[in-house]
């Protein structure tokens, strides 16, 4: 038996050590030997030096693909380019063009919107897209009742007028309604989708791993956790002139930097900003920069909190105790902007004359007199969700000190920390904002009114009830400059009483091949790319 | 360590001596004594505060001020390491005490008492013997939340159970030993059986074993911080730093590698100390 | 021997059970909410409701595991939260990688470790026995995650020799899946550029992951070695005039073999482990990756999943390594 056993045992160990061997030997022989190397550096390299083929580097593979459920910004920049809009973004600004519908119109009192849609749009398996397939596709994300229905929650009725014209009938103004149908849950799917449907799933299954759209292209190819592959949708309307984008899912940030270097991706999208400055020095790479729209900022607790930050001085002292140049220098090595008011720079109703805190510690130290705290003691809340939090919180925690406030440093997981968001239990919260749609409202009705505790969007669980009813005015006015008056008058208040601290505007920074062009950057659907715009 | 191998139950041992011929594990004992030494020493040693954030002071090479260079907010790379030593092998031998007594309670008890209270606790045993460390070591800690004294229980658990093998397996033995049924004869409490009988005599297999695990347990702790599941910043534990620091090993190579190399040497010290006592003590447990 | 297999089997069932039951309460302590996760970065309490109602979340906690031990029962483990695919196919794709790389990483472990071993035992108490200590317990005293980067860093970034991500290179296609290893499709169809591929891309991590368990191997065969070697029989040969290094080493290897088997169990474990941190850095779309994510999203099922598999798994190789063991070694069955 021992015998028997030593046998196989050797058998094995001989395969192994010759497999192992061979593996051995391929290295050094690949790198003396020319012709040998040469062939195993083209497979590596032919990805990206394929001029047909654009090859990105994203960070993490991506959830569900169904445009009526993902909320996720890496999966939409993977399938944007799947689908056609009724509306889209104008290039590289927040106006708005025509899409799958060539023109539209609005009722006076803004709750009808009419599409009249172009002709000669096709889904990816050659349905037409018509008034019927627009309708469908609403309908089933209104029934599906994920986190894009939630913004369309205002939508009572969508009506096919004729077979080219579809109408949306709204439960109340909404103004911004135009914008959100340019974003990535304005997709409009084939309504064939449902040929896919098992078990009642509305082919929720089919469409989380396939797509069924009328962009430039479709998903062809998708090895999990490895890589995507978007190929030309020979049906579309549209002609691009890259034949196929591939998504390589690479987790590394040093990775993805030597493999920038080496040309074997075009774009990085995982390198940290802290690490940006040594992308600068590769030659073969260029760096976009941009301002965003992304904010971020830290929420205070005005209500469920330490019962001091209840107190307006003590929030504004707090305000005034943030060294922000320093911050933005450290945290995000000088890419990114003190923040004036709570509407970022890029969207109307950004105001210049808004009362911004300066780093004062004297006048912080008095406020806290004043209000007769003594040996405030806070919690900040964060989690490991973006990369320059743990600086950010070790800055604030320091600039706080320095006004006699100590900072307990409270990092949990990321979906620990919603919940502690939506539940209210902290004093301080780090936290990120960008916009669904080009509109203030994004911010000011999300972050202020009191209907939105939680995670909603006012995280800092503020009240105000004058506050409350200007914003129910901005947000049901159809007149922009009546709206900009009325936002300017908010911005004024919350600035005042101080419900958060607003840190900073970011930059986009995107790493970049020098041989890829025509990239167009969009602070409304940052990350996505105008695949059939781009060429190398 | 050390106080260990002094304990009397080996001093006078034939295997110390034995023990003092393997020079690798002098080795071993030697960068361990220097890194405790070292630590303890770190405040005379280091001017700077291991916490201090100094911004302007951010990514510094290693220069004749900054040792080993300075991290993404300006701290002392080579204070923060001496500090972060105290941590990592403090928190080590800690996790392995509490693994180590609790083991050999329930051990004792499950071996001496047997029946169904025995059966009851081996199968829970088996069913933690039934993930890998590191899996269970993660899903327990993520389960119980993402800091140092989290990790350190979730790791206790994983290692409790190897524990409570060794004791039962000694307990068992020593049952059917006469002074034990003698005790019993006396009508002696089965409490005080185990205490005064049972676990003086299970312990030398425990502690033997404690001693190899603690290298192990440094880099479990180690591999918990790097997946964000450990010791939380500013703590200066090893693995927390290198797991903030190694996303710049190609710009700031300083950054996560000297943290790497205590972390290596330290563990590594600890291993080779644990094979030596295991080497020694091999033959009379081989089976 | 059948008692035995019997008795481990029962033994399974008892697992999977008790771990479904831990991990499903576990997962639903953590404080946290998968709706909150899906629903995007604004959530109305609408939303957060409508999608709970579809993940049965909003049930009590003892019905949803009702439920979940039901579906179990005929087979399925229920669909991942964060993908919305079944769970059971999210296995199917990612567990073979995952596999196919320990096992690469094993069978280096065994090709460096033996004669490390040997080597070790033969010259005891000398520099090569004190190299071979030193080397394969520094592997131990490396954390996978160090010493995988600086691998990366110097054979793909300086040399340029291996690839640094992923299972085969990009412009190959895998070859037909049969077993789902790449390697051993490729030899079954014969597609020598998508082995040649494969072998390229998993010698980096399988190295790496190897190295830490290294120790585990060369340490149990210098013990026994030195055991079998200090045996009757050995010496009998010696005396009797059989010399020379590789008889003593087919007679005593062979032996000393037997007892090395035994760690090849908790060996394997710990690999499935170090997998896990291997495929973060290598990029290897493995379970270890999977899970990483299922767990910051809180997918319960996912993780239920994974772990069911993962305990299943271990308990079924230590099995096979038993049965192995019984087989090679009569005496042992009493």
């Amino acid at each position: 038996m021992i015998k028997k056993f030593s046998y196989v045992l050797l058998i094995i160990v001989t395969a192994i050590l010759l497999t192992a061997c061979k593996e051995n030997a391929n290295a050094p022989v690949s790198s003396e030997s020319t012709p040998s190397e040469s062939t195993s550096n083209e497979t590596e390299t032919t990805t990206a030096s394929n001029p047909d083929q654009l090859v990105i580097a994203i960070p993490a593979d991506v959830t569900s693909l169904d445009p009526a459920i993902t909320m996720d910004n890496t999966t939409w920049k993977i399938i944007y380019n799947a689908y056609e809009r009724l509306v889209d973004y104008d290039g590289a600004t927040t106006n708005i063009k025509p899409g799958v519908a060539e023109r539209w119109e609005v009722s006076e009192d803004g709750k009808t919107w009419t599409f009249f849609l172009e002709e000669g749009h096709v889904f990816s398996d050659g349905t037409p897209v018509d008034a019927q397939a627009v309708k469908a596709s609403f309908d089933r994300t209104l029934k599906i009742a994920n986190g894009p229905a939630g913004v369309y929650s205002m939508v009572s009725e969508i009506r096919v007028d004729d077979p080219m014209t579809v109408t949306f009938v709204l439960s109340e103004n909404f103004p911004p309604f135009l914008s959100t149908l340019a974003a990535n849950y304005g997709n409009i799917v084939s309504p064939t989708v449902m040929e896919h449907e098992v078990n009642g799933d509305l082919g929720q299954a089919y469409l989380a791993e396939n797509t069924l759209g009328s962009g430039p292209y479709k998903l062809t190819e998708w090895k999990k956790g490895d890589s995507l592959k978007l190929e030309v949708n020979e049906h579309a309307k549209v002609k691009p002139t890259l034949q196929s984008i591939l998504f390589r899912i690479v987790g590394d940030p040093s990775v993805q930097r030597m493999q920038l270097e080496k040309g074997e991706i075009d774009i990085a999208e995982g390198i940290p900003v802290d690490q940006i400055d040594s992308i600068k020095g590769l030659e073969n790479v260029e760096l976009i920069q941009e301002p965003s729209l992304l904010v971020d900022y830290i929420y205070i607790n005005t209500s469920k909190g330490n019962p001091a930050l209840q107190d307006e001085r003590i929030r504004q002292a707090l305000n005034y105790a943030i060294d922000y140049e320093s911050l933005v220098s450290a945290v995000q090595l000088g890419y990114a902007t003190q923040m004036r008011g709570p509407i970022p720079d890029g969207i109307w109703g950004h105001d210049e004359t808004v009362h911004q805190y300066n780093y004062d510690v004297e006048k912080a130290k008095a406020l806290l007199a004043e209000a007769g705290a003594e040996n405030l003691t806070l919690d900040l809340l964060y989690s490991d969700n973006k990369t320059w939090w743990e600086t950010e919180a070790l800055a604030i925690q320091s600039n706080l000190a320095d006004i006699g406030v100590t900072v307990n440093l409270n990092k949990v997981a990321y979906a620990t920390s919603r919940e502690m968001m939506d539940k209210g239990e902290f004093d301080l919260a780090l936290g990120v904002w960008s916009p669904d749609f080009g509109d203030p409202f994004a911010f000011m009705n999300y972050w202020f009114d009191s209907a939105n505790h939680g995670l909603a969007g006012n995280r800092a669980f503020y009240t105000n009830r004058e506050v409350d009813q200007l914003l129910k005015e901005a947000a049901t006015n159809n007149d922009q400059s009546a709206r900009q008056e009325i936002y300017k008058q908010i911005q004024d208040i919350v600035m005042e009483e101080a419900p958060y601290i607003l840190l900073y505007q970011k930059d986009y920074i995107l790493p970049m091949s020098k041989d890829v062009k025509g990239f167009i950057y969009n602070p409304m659907l940052e990350g996505i790319y105008f695949l059939n715009e781009m060429s190398k | 360590m050390q106080i260990n191998l002094h304990s009397k139950s080996l001093k006078n041992n034939p295997i110390w001596y034995k023990l003092k011929q393997n020079k690798m594990t002098w080795v071993g004992l030697v960068i361990l004594g220097l890194i405790v030494l070292l630590s303890l020493a770190a405040p005379l040693i280091s001017p700077f505060d291991p916490n201090k954030i100094d911004l302007v002071n951010k990514f510094q090479p290693p220069s004749s001020e900054h040792w080993f260079g300075t991290d993404e907010v300006g701290r002392d790379i080579f204070t923060r390491i001496l500090f972060g030593a105290r941590l990592s092998l403090g928190v080590g031998i800690l996790i392995i005490l509490i693994a180590a007594v609790i083991g050999i309670v329930i051990g004792t008890i499950s071996g001496y008492i047997g029946g169904i209270v025995d059966t009851v606790i081996m199968r829970f045993v088996d069913m933690i013997l039934a993930f890998p460390n590191l899996i269970l070591a993660m899903a327990l800690a993520a389960v119980l939340g993402p800091n140092l004294q989290n990790a350190m229980i979730a790791i206790a658990i994983v290692k409790i159970p190897v524990y409570i093998r060794l004791a039962r397996g000694e307990a068992m033995v020593l049952k059917e030993k006469l002074f034990v049924k003698s005790a019993e004869s006396f009508g002696l409490n089965k409490a005080v059986i185990i205490v005064k009988h049972i676990i003086p005599n299970a312990i030398s297999p425990v502690i033997i074993q404690a001693t190899l695990d603690v290298g192990d347990t440094i880099l479990l702790i180690a591999t918990l911080g790097f997946l964000g599941l450990g010791a939380q910043p500013p703590t200066p534990e090893w693995g927390a730093m290198i797991s903030v620091g190694w996303t710049y090993l190609l710009t700031y190579w300083w950054y996560p590698v000297f943290p790497g190399l205590f972390l290596f040497l330290a563990s590594g010290a600890l291993n080779l100390i644990g094979d030596g006592i295991r080497d020694v003590l091999d033959p009379k447990s081989a089976r | 021997m059948i008692k035995m297999i019997v008795k481990r089997l029962g033994l399974l069932i008892f697992v999977v059970f008790g771990v479904t039951l831990v991990t499903f309460f576990m997962s639903h302590v953590i404080p946290g909410d998968p709706a909150s996760m899906i629903a995007g970065q604004r959530a109305s309490e609408e939303t957060l409701q409508s999608i709970r109602q579809q993940l049965g979340l909003d049930k009590p906690v003892w019905i949803q595991y009702f439920h979940y031990i039901g579906d179990l029962l005929t087979g399925d483990l229920g669909t991942s939260i964060r993908t919305q695919r079944p769970v059971l196919d999210e296995l199917i794709t990612f567990f073979p990688a995952t596999l196919e790389l320990a096992i690469a990483a094993f069978a280096i472990a065994i090709v460096l470790g033996i004669p490390l071993g040997v080597l070790a035992a033969l010259k005891k108490n000398t520099f090569w026995d004190n190299l071979s200590r030193v080397f394969s317990i520094s592997g131990v005293s490396i954390p996978v995650f160090f010493s995988g980067l600086i691998v990366i860093l110097i054979f793909y970034g300086n040399l340029g020799w291996f690839p640094s991500n992923g299972r085969i290179s990009l412009d190959i296609n895998p070859p037909t899946h049969i077993t789902g290893f790449y390697i051993l499709d490729s030899i079954f169809t014969g597609d020598m550029v998508a082995l040649k591929s494969s072998l390229e891309h998993i010698f980096l991590p399988a190295l790496v992951l190897s190295y830490a368990q290294l120790a585990v191997i060369t340490r149990q065969v210098r013990a026994s070695m030195l055991e079998v070697m200090s045996q009757e029989y050995i010496r009998t040969a010696v005396a009797n005039g059989i010399k020379g290094r590789l008889l003593i080493i087919s007679y005593a290897l062979k032996n000393a073999l037997i007892p090395t088997v035994t760690v090849i169990g908790v060996a394997f474990g710990s690999l499935l482990g170090g997998a896990v941190v291997t495929e973060t850095i290598f990029g290897w779309p493995g379970m270890g990756k999977f899970v990483v994510d299922s767990i910051s999203y809180l997918d319960f099922p996912a993780m239920m999943g994974f772990t069911i598999i993962i305990s299943i798994g271990y308990v079924l190789i230590n099995l096979i390594v038993d049965i192995i063991y019984g087989l090679l070694n009569p005496q042992m069955k009493q």
